[in-house]
């Protein structure tokens, strides 16, 4: 039994050595090069697969992640389907619902939860996850955006400081609506579905 | 039997020097594609095809493409099913 076993491993080593069997090797190899060139193929790879079946979830980044613009991005919690976790997680649903605020940090606006603007400004984090309206100190008009009262009243000013408190800041108002940041890498999976605004 | 590609909307797609990785949303699977089947997917079945005219654009699409006869057109045809399969293209009434 076992000298035949011997002779049968014998046999198909032969087989695969021989003059033929290269050539056909040869083919194939060349056949399989080809069809990496040519020939359309695919192949699925199953890892993470089965969450992204069953939802579109997204989760609560860590930190206060920016894209490539410098804002940070606010998931509002009330455009979802559901939020899980305390707000570390969220469902966008099916169909994909969901709207983002864009909290800029570069471009040199502090915002207050106040519109004295008083206090310690707040980073994009904390206002996404307080939600409200914030507000920043808007840039002055310059006199030639003025009508001739408002210029003669600005000159005025310039005059007689006490008439009007010239250090007295003009306030904007912006609301964030409640969430959590989100990285822009988690949002680029969901590219084309998602609503952004920008403050 | 004619296919087209899904919405470009469903996809994600990554390319490294003629090869592609494709994430196929609705699914939530991603897959591995060459060159030949990237063109089908983003360019070829834009408009409804069936294999024999696919496999033909897509010979005239790749400089190094066999010559599209039956066999490739069966190849073609197969994979189209698998496309449909896994959800990346949808068959269109004739």
């Amino acid at each position: 039994m076992r000298a035949q076993k011997d002779n049968q491993t014998a046999q198909v080593t032969a087989a695969a050595e021989s003059p033929a069997s290269v050539a056909r090797q040869k083919s194939r190899r060349r056949m399989i090069r080809g069809a990496a060139v040519a020939v359309p193929t695919i192949l699925t790879l199953h890892s993470g697969a089965a969450l992204a079946r069953t939802s579109n979830l997204i989760s609560r980044a860590p930190g206060a992640p920016v894209d490539g613009a410098g804002n940070n991005m606010c998931l509002n919690e009330n455009s979802v389907a559901e939020v899980f976790d305390g707000g570390q997680r969220y469902d966008l649903g099916e169909p994909i619902s969901a709207e983002v605020t864009n909290i800029p940090t570069l471009d040199g606006r502090q915002f207050y939860d106040n519109a004295d603007l008083t206090g310690t400004p707040l980073g994009g984090q904390e206002m996404c996850e307080r939600g409200g309206t914030f507000y920043y100190e808007a840039a002055g008009p310059l006199p030639s955006d003025l009508g001739a009262q408002a210029r003669a009243d600005l000159i005025r000013q310039s005059f007689i400081p006490e008439a009007v408190d010239a250090t007295e800041k003009v306030a904007t108002g912006v609301d964030v609506p409640r969430g959590g940041l989100v990285s822009a890498t988690a949002l680029a999976s969901f590219a084309g579905r998602i609503m952004y605004r920008t403050i | 039997m004619r296919w087209r590609s899904a919405t470009s909307d469903e996809f994600l797609w990554a390319e490294w020097d003629r090869e592609f990785v494709v994430f196929h949303r609705p699914s939530g699977q991603t897959h591995f594609v060459n060159a030949a089947s990237a063109a089908l997917l983003r360019d070829i079945l834009v408009d409804p095809m069936d294999a024999l005219d696919a496999s033909r654009a897509l010979a005239g699409q790749t400089p190094d493409a066999p010559e599209p006869d039956a066999d490739f057109a069966r190849h073609v045809f197969g994979l189209l099913v698998r496309f449909e399969e896994l959800g990346l293209v949808v068959r269109v009434s004739p």
